[in-house]
């Protein structure tokens, strides 16, 4: 996983799956980075590589949302692939916030 | 004071008039005085209007029987030992007898030297009457405390209150002090009066560490009972040199005090105690029948039976289904000695492990942790020899641990349809005894469908099992093993008296794992669910996808299945086990999780799920596992999730 800015934007790259062996890791990792950035007024998920997203990995991406949210930052997903719009849609994620297909 | 043995009066219930005169002539030699029944009535009449030290009962009377006489008699509170003697088969009679009520059993014709033995062991304790009062058949236990003189030190008003209407409630004279120089200096005034001292082991002045030492140095039988409002080990375990007579934390003082006195009384002797060892006995004797009844899950492969000729022991047999896919977690007991310490430490044992089943898989692991809990009772006059094993019946596996002598056989069924038996010998050091785990000895047996696995206490002769199995070989060819460890404990009981309690588990190992499905094993970690969901992709590119499922979200569907497995029904527990199961069927797919949890109650869970939600969604996934699936059942730890080929039943949903 990684992450990085650009123009004012906080990129997290998880870059594998979103899963529950995995989740509390990027928890820890997303997090500092947040707190890391505060001036970053936009937060990026990319999903490039994120094949599979399970129920802890869903708590993650709402988490991560809610957090931008209360600091009124924009947050969004981008480079989903199939799989994972599967899931997002699934949980209707476009009505909360943007998700960006490859 | 003692009382001579000619002051001993003993009930002799038979309707048979040479019999009530060989027993009448041969106790009344003996110095006992003996008063003669001749029907129920007229025995429990008797019992009403007198005491008595021991009641010879036999069981076939006319009109209300023995056991009808005695479960009365039971029932009014009678507690003194009764002896039943009846010339009916030996093991159905001496059960009904004992869960009657009886304490003992004798088969007529009788023995006058084994009569004389079993009527000496309930009313004598090495030749001396432990009782100052052996006639009060039970009826008032609390009789020793009522007038007894207790100096009561305590600093705090508030506890010294409810203490006092404690000790006062039970109708003891109390004196309150608050301090132990206070309390010593009214000991001395008294010219040493105070029949009990209660003290706080934290005062100001002469503490209660230090009370109990000044007197114990000057009157080392006067009861002193310490209690503490928080637990320290090295105050504890000075005062417990010093020769407290009971340690108690405060919190317990209230439901504890009381007791805590009487066991005192009785260990000092001051008052009646052989009627409340036997009652004590029955009961605990009672009780391990029920928790070896309970103990036991309604299954068709696991079996036990008992038969008791004591009071008391420490026979115990435990099972406990750890997961829905046949693992079995099993226990079984002896503790030496026939008394009511080693039904206690049967009854701690049994507390150990079922808390430990929750946290070790292990049965080498599991005895190390049971004999550290068992070496902290310091308990090594009695012998604790235990097997533990866990049985994977799906694979027809059994991982055994041993600790001492319980004995085992395997019985296997040779072509030719003849038994071949493989003696388990055990061995290994008791628990409870050295702090060392590597003298325990560790067994590993297979099992094909309809082997059995018997498992015993000393008290049952493997060879003579053995040979009953030969003779009767018969007694296997069943459906079931309900039933069979009785029946086998009955031939071994036939014709011979056994010479101590004896204790049987059957096992019987069912088909072992279908060929139908496939299986998986994982540990309840988040690791290996991974693995888990990386075989289940493989073995899913197997099959067609039934019509109308995504085959991405009956994985994912399987995937929150395992995680609910890890999380809720085994929580993670190391080493816990989850067996996952894919099962092509005519009709459908099924997909079963079984975990070492007790199940939930699922059909709630989906019910208070109304809209796809992601901001309230449990980790449970039970949104996922609800749309993926046309129907999830659970039994008890597994869940199964039912995908069915016909879309037609799919749209029913």
């Amino acid at each position: 996983m990684k992450a990085f800015t650009e123009d004012g934007t906080l990129f997290l790259v998880p870059e594998t799956d979103l899963v529950a062996s995995r989740v509390e890791e990027m928890r820890t990792f997303f997090m500092n980075q947040l707190k890391s950035f505060p001036e970053e007024r936009v937060v990026v998920l990319d999903a490039s590589g994120i094949d599979i997203v399970d129920s802890l990995g869903v708590n993650l991406i709402i988490g991560l949302y809610k957090h931008t949210a209360s600091e009124l930052k924009a947050f969004r997903i981008v480079n989903a692939e199939e799989k994972f719009l599967k899931v997002a849609n699934f949980f209707r994620f476009a009505s909360i916030f943007p998700v960006e297909s490859r | 004071m003692q009382h001579d043995k000619e002051e001993l009066p003993v009930l002799v219930v038979d309707d048979n008039p040479l019999n009530r005169d060989v027993l009448n002539t041969f106790l009344s030699s003996k110095g006992y005085r003996v008063e003669e029944a001749v029907t129920g009535l007229d025995a429990l009449e008797r019992v009403r209007i007198q005491s008595y030290c021991i009641i010879l009962m036999d069981l076939l009377l006319p009109g209300l029987d023995g056991f009808e006489t005695v479960r009365e008699m039971r029932r009014m509170g009678i507690r003194t030992p009764i002896i039943a003697q009846s010339s009916l088969s030996f093991k159905q009679d001496r059960d009904q007898s004992i869960e009657a009520g009886c304490n003992d059993f004798i088969p007529k014709p009788i023995e006058l030297r084994e009569l004389l033995r079993v009527v000496k062991k309930h009313t004598f304790d090495s030749g001396q009457l432990v009782t100052k009062q052996p006639y009060v058949n039970g009826r008032d236990l609390r009789a020793e405390i009522p007038g007894q003189k207790i100096l009561l030190v305590e600093e705090d008003d508030e506890n010294a209150e409810r203490y006092l209407q404690i000790l006062t409630g039970a109708g003891a004279d109390v004196v309150r002090v608050s301090n132990g120089g206070d309390a010593w200096r009214r000991i001395e005034e008294s010219d040493w009066a105070y029949g009990i001292i209660v003290s706080n082991m934290f005062t100001s002045g002469i503490d209660g560490i230090g009370l109990l030492a000044m007197v114990k140095r000057h009157s080392p039988d006067l009861p002193v009972i310490i209690y503490a409002s928080k637990y320290e080990h090295d105050s504890y375990q000075l005062a417990a040199k010093l020769g407290a007579d009971g340690i108690l934390p405060s919190s317990q003082v209230e439901l504890s005090l009381i007791p805590v006195i009487e066991s005192t009384f009785h260990k000092n002797g001051k008052t009646s105690s052989w009627v409340k060892d036997a009652a004590t006995a029955f009961q605990v004797r009672q009780s391990q029948k029920e928790l070896n009844r309970l103990g036991l899950p309604d299954t068709q492969c696991v079996d036990s039976a008992s038969i008791t000729l004591h009071d008391a022991g420490g026979d115990m047999a435990f099972c406990r289904e750890l997961n829905g896919a046949g693992r079995h977690g099993i226990i079984l007991i002896d503790v030496a000695g026939h008394d009511v310490v080693s039904s206690y430490l049967s009854a701690v044992s049994l507390g150990i492990l079922t808390s430990l089943w929750d946290q070790i898989r292990d049965p080498m692991q599991f005895l190390t942790a049971m004999n550290t809990e068992l070496l902290k009772l310091r308990s090594d006059r009695y012998h604790i020899c235990v097997i533990a094993l866990l049985w994977d019946q799906r694979r027809g596996l059994i991982h055994m641990a041993i600790a001492g002598n319980p004995g085992g056989i395997v019985v296997r069924k040779a072509p030719e349809g003849v038994l071949r038996m493989e003696v388990i010998e055990g061995g290994g050091m008791c628990l409870g005894m050295f702090p060392r785990d590597d003298l325990f000895v560790r067994e590993t047996v297979a099992l094909d469908e309809g082997d059995y696995l018997l498992l015993f206490s000393d008290g049952v002769d493997a060879d003579r099992l053995c040979a009953v199995l030969r003779n009767k070989p018969s007694l296997l060819n069943r459906e079931t093993v309900n039933g069979l460890s009785g029946e086998l404990l009955d031939q071994l009981a036939t014709g011979t008296r056994p010479a101590d309690d004896m204790i049987l588990l059957s096992l019987r190992q069912p088909s072992l794992l279908p060929e139908t499905g496939l299986h998986f094993e994982l540990e309840a970690k988040y690791e290996d669910v991974d693995r888990a969901c990386i075989w289940v992709a493989e073995q899913l590119r197997e099959y067609p996808a039934p019509s109308g499922h995504d085959v991405d979200f009956i994985s994912l569907a399987i995937r929150e299945a395992l995680l609910n497995a890890v999380e809720h029904g085994s929580r993670k527990r190391p080493g816990a086990r989850i067996d996952l199961s894919i099962y092509s069927e005519p009709e459908r797919l099924r997909v079963d999780v079984s975990d070492e949890g007790k199940g939930f109650d699922l059909a709630a869970k989906l019910s208070s799920i109304d809209t796809i939600d992601p901001f309230t969604i449990g980790k449970r996934g039970l949104p996922l596992m609800r749309a993926a699936a046309d129907r999830i059942e659970t039994h008890g730890g597994t869940v199964s999730l039912l995908f069915f080929y016909k879309k037609t039943i799919r749209e029913e949903k």
